[in-house]
């Protein structure tokens, strides 16, 4: 082998681009030539002495490396799986949160059960309750077809739940209208005089600052 | 011990959860009851009278007029039912007003507002509008009491999803 090529050699082992072909004939060649320049005599000194050299390997370093390796990828794997867990965690939280908040929110059913004698929300009746209110439908019902309007007592009472409206006649109905109406009509004609009066009191007071003013 | 310290703070956070919800479900229970106690009330009392009109039965009025308190209200939309409750003695009157309060004691939405108040030696009248959370532009009820001199009280409960304009213009449109 030529000293370039030696030379070559060298220089690509200490770039670390030599192969092990390569660096078993930059050895043979080192061994077999006699005469070398200064420097190159120096890195072949160098080299045979690594060469001599034997690497200290732990005991059971492979087994140790492997180990190692599947730790780090066992760590991997929890903190994926640990990711997915909160972030399903998180989902269901969502959920169970916007489901609340909807329901909390939710329009009052009209397919309630409902009954005069007992008015108010779906969301409020317990089964017990819509029981107790079929009860009170039935006896009302029993008591007068004619006067599914009219309950004993004086109490006039409209008895509806969604499939009974249907048996309601269009006089009982115009009548209930009539009632709603003439209830509504009293009511604002109350706010209005109530609105009247409470300009009045603000005339007052402005014609009473007026006076002041003027005193 | 980490494991230890987690799984102990979850089951006091569990443990808070269940006594809340048990405490609100309590809560709601007895509202229930003293809803439905007092409706039996009112309506066991004489000279009380009851008109509900559903859903179903406001789309079922035969010739509609949009003249009407009633028609306008409809025309308007959202109105999914109507109570009116007539109540001829003091008694009456205090067991309609406790079931206006029941009303807004209980909602759970937005704060219910004061829509009108005004009460003298002879005459009262009270307006409630209980909003939506989510649109306080509409509300979920809207109560009225009125007591006017030589006139039975009334409370009518209007239930839906009441735009709040249209109850202004109910007024505006009868006051003129």
């Amino acid at each position: 082998m030529e000293l370039k090529e030696i030379k070559f050699l060298i220089d690509k082992y200490y770039s670390g681009g030599i192969s092990p072909d390569e660096y078993e004939s930059l050895i043979s060649s080192l061994k077999t030539v006699d005469e070398l320049p200064q420097d190159l005599e120096e890195e072949r000194r160098m080299l045979f002495a690594l060469e001599a050299c034997e690497p200290i390997i732990p005991e059971n370093f492979e087994n140790r490396l492997i180990d190692a390796i599947d730790q780090r990828d066992k760590h991997k794997n929890s903190i994926i799986k640990k990711f997915i867990t909160r972030s399903v965690a998180a989902a269901i939280l969502i959920c169970v949160t916007v489901g609340l908040f909807l329901y909390e929110n939710k329009e009052v059913s009209h397919s309630e059960l409902i009954a005069d004698v007992a008015p108010s929300q779906s969301s409020v009746f317990e089964p017990f309750e819509t029981v107790k209110m079929v009860n009170q439908i039935d006896t009302l019902r029993n008591t007068d077809t004619n006067e599914s309007i009219k309950s004993t007592n004086g109490i006039q009472a409209n008895i509806k739940e969604e499939s009974i409206s249907t048996e309601i006649s269009e006089d009982d109905l115009e009548q209930a209208v009539h009632i709603v109406d003439e209830a509504l009509l009293s009511v604002i004609s109350g706010i209005c005089m109530s609105r009247d009066k409470a300009v009045g009191y603000m005339e007052e007071i402005q014609i009473n600052q007026k006076i002041e003013f003027n005193l | 011990m980490k494991r230890i310290f987690t799984t102990i703070i979850a089951i006091i956070v569990m443990a808070i959860g269940v006594v809340a919800q048990n405490t609100q479900s309590n809560e709601k229970s007895g509202n229930k009851e003293s809803r439905v106690e007092l409706l039996n009330y009112l309506t066991s009392l004489p000279d009380v009278s009851v008109t509900y009109l559903s859903k179903s039965m406001i789309q079922k009025i035969p010739n509609k007029n949009p003249d009407s308190p009633l028609g306008l209200l409809i025309s308007k939309g959202g109105v999914s039912s109507v109570r009116v409750f007539e109540l001829g003695t003091p008694e009456a009157e205090t067991a309609g007003k406790k079931l206006m309060n029941s009303y807004i004691s209980e909602f759970r939405g937005k704060e219910p507002e004061l829509l009108m108040f005004q009460k003298d030696t002879s005459n009262e009248i009270q307006i409630y509008g209980l909003p939506y959370i989510n649109d306080i532009y509409k509300f979920n009820r809207v109560i009225m009491y009125s007591k006017m001199q030589r006139k039975k009280a009334l409370l009518i409960i209007l239930s839906g999803s009441i735009p709040e304009s249209s109850i202004g213009q109910l007024i505006d449109s009868y006051s003129k």
